[in-house]
């Protein structure tokens, strides 16, 4: 019904405020666009993370002298783990040999240990269910504790850092979206002040004759949605720009992306940030609009 | 229709512009308010659309009590009532067609109705030929028959007309008069703020003549119509 009449209200807002609306748009958008490079950051992380957690080899090391009868045991007792898809024996001649292909041209190097320093050692393979780090930590816990076992092994130190550069990682993205989003919702709020101030005469004369504060509000909801969602919008695409231009770049040094490669966003990451962008600029233009009923 | 009872308005504590008026204006009555220059007349009208509220005093308008109205039910009371303001309150940058029409919009009135009604009211107070001018381009009078326009577009039951006609040439007062009795015949209650004597002889009615806040002579009641005041 009135709806069509706040719209065009709306419009004449914007006209008349185009370089202020443009202004704060950009504003917004810049700041979205740092925030939106952490999240790219955070979500490659967690991507390899996962990765990793996918192809971790699992190597259960066996006390030296372990007698082939205890070690049987051992092998039916991992084996029957539900956890368990596949379990290799590697005894430590075969160790010994891989080294040694390893190593290559090199290989003299080896002359000088003398014995063979290499323990033998079960290479277990998880179910996919397991893949996971809590999945692996628990197996690891549990089979650590047999009989016969000297350690079990799946790069921990490696993967603890790793893990808490993750969560460092996002402690940073809550505080620095945070404070994004609080800069932006004040910038909206103040804009769209700027604007019920200028139509602070055409408010009075419609409350006058009996326009509702309720109808009054939208025109300058509107526009607070319009430059939030613009923005974001508008920042999505530069990240998307920047992920194009740069992914190869980074892949390349970092040998970790080479396998999953650099994602972009999912999309519902970028409705997520779309959405929470709208919510923004309505609480940004309301509380403007009420602030200014008030006095 | 229109109902005050020992109602008083002060502003800022010590300023008295209205004290002890009991007035009762019935349904389709044209009543003009008259008194010097801050006699407390444009005071009383806005009372009446709710834009101050009385200091004490209880005022009904069609059996509800405005005196205490709620701040979310003012909208729907000024939907009733069309007001010609004495300053005009015409928004600058709108024409004069948007001026008027915004009214309807307000009400949710389909976009054909809105022109159509709009272009006869505009007809009615010769101002058809401005329909795309801005208010500062036109004379005073122009800006004054636009804030009639406006106060009857959406044919209201009760018209607060401040100083309505203080614009006007004789012939447009004369031409206008003529609108408003006519729209008084058709059921509309009027009241009607002026201090000109010779418009009010010209068309007699009902007179409240108010003088520093004080309501000194109703006609209506020393015709014996109401005996109020005096309890
Ligand atoms: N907002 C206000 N604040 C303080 N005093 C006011 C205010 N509005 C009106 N007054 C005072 O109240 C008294 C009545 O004013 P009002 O405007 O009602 O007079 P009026 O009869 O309409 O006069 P006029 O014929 O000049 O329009 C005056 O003394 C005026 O100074
Ligand atoms: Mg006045």
């Amino acid at each position: 019904m009135q709806l069509g009449f706040a719209f065009r209200l709306y419009l004449q807002n914007l006209r008349a405020n185009r370089n202020l609306n443009l202004l704060s748009i950009g504003i917004i958008a810049f700041a979205f666009l740092i925030l939106g490079l952490f999240l790219l950051v955070a979500k490659n992380l967690d991507q390899v993370a996962e990765k990793w957690g996918e192809q971790i080899q699992l190597v259960v090391f066996l006390k030296a002298d372990l007698p082939d009868k205890d070690r049987d045991q051992l092998e039916k007792k991992i084996r029957a783990r539900p956890e368990v898809k596949a379990v290799a024996f590697i005894s430590s001649e075969r160790a010994y040999d891989r080294l040694k292909r390893m190593l290559q041209d090199r290989a003299s190097v080896l002359a000088g240990l003398g014995k063979n320093p290499l323990p033998a050692s079960f290479e277990v393979q998880l179910d996919k269910k397991y893949r996971n780090l809590p999945g692996i930590q628990a197996f690891a816990g549990k089979v650590g504790k047999l009989e016969g076992v000297e350690e079990v092994f799946f790069g921990q130190k490696w993967l603890k850092n790793f893990l808490a550069l993750v969560r460092i990682f996002r402690v940073l993205i809550f505080a620095i979206g945070g404070l994004i989003f609080l800069a932006s919702g004040f910038i909206i709020y103040n804009t769209v002040k700027l604007t019920v101030y200028s139509r602070r005469e055409e408010i009075g004369i419609m409350k006058l004759v009996g326009a509702t504060d309720a109808f009054l509000r939208i025109p300058f909801l509107l526009e607070g949605v319009t430059q939030a969602i613009a923005a974001s919008i508008i920042s999505i695409f530069l990240l998307w720009l920047s992920w194009a231009l740069f992914r190869n770049f980074f892949a390349v040094p970092f040998q970790l992306f080479s396998q999953a490669g650099i994602g972009f966003l999912s999309p519902g990451q970028m409705l997520m940030l779309v959405g929470s962008a709208a919510l923004l600029g309505i609480l940004g233009s309301m509380v403007s609009f009420q602030e200014f009923l008030k006095v | 229709m229109i109902e005050l009872y020992h109602v008083a308005k002060t502003y800022q504590r010590d300023i008295t512009a209205l004290s002890e008026i009991n007035v009762k204006i019935k349904k389709g009555e044209f009543v003009y308010i008259t008194g010097p220059s801050g006699a407390g007349k444009t005071t009383l009208l806005k009372l009446l659309f709710a834009a101050e509220r009385p200091s004490s005093g209880q005022i009904l308008i069609g059996g509800k009590n405005i005196s205490k109205i709620r701040p979310r039910e003012i909208p729907y009371l000024r939907r009733q009532l069309g007001v010609v303001f004495q300053d005009f309150k015409l928004i600058n940058n709108w024409t004069v067609f948007q001026n008027v029409s915004f009214v309807l919009e307000i009400l949710g009135f389909p976009r054909k109705d809105i022109r159509r009604r709009v272009l006869h009211t505009l007809k009615r107070v010769q101002l058809h030929q401005r329909i795309e001018s801005f208010p500062q381009r036109l004379s005073g009078g122009e800006q004054q028959r636009v804030a009639i326009a406006r106060a009857l577009i959406n044919e209201p039951k009760i018209l607060l007309a401040d100083e309505p006609t203080g614009n006007l040439d004789p012939d447009i007062t004369q031409e206008i008069m003529r609108f408003f009795v006519e729209i008084n015949d058709r059921g509309t209650t009027i009241l009607f703020a002026t201090h000109d004597r010779a418009l009010i002889s010209s068309y007699p009615k009902r007179v409240i003549a108010l003088n520093r806040g004080a309501l000194i002579t109703d006609s209506e009641e020393s015709s014996g119509g109401f005996d109020l005041g005096r309890k």
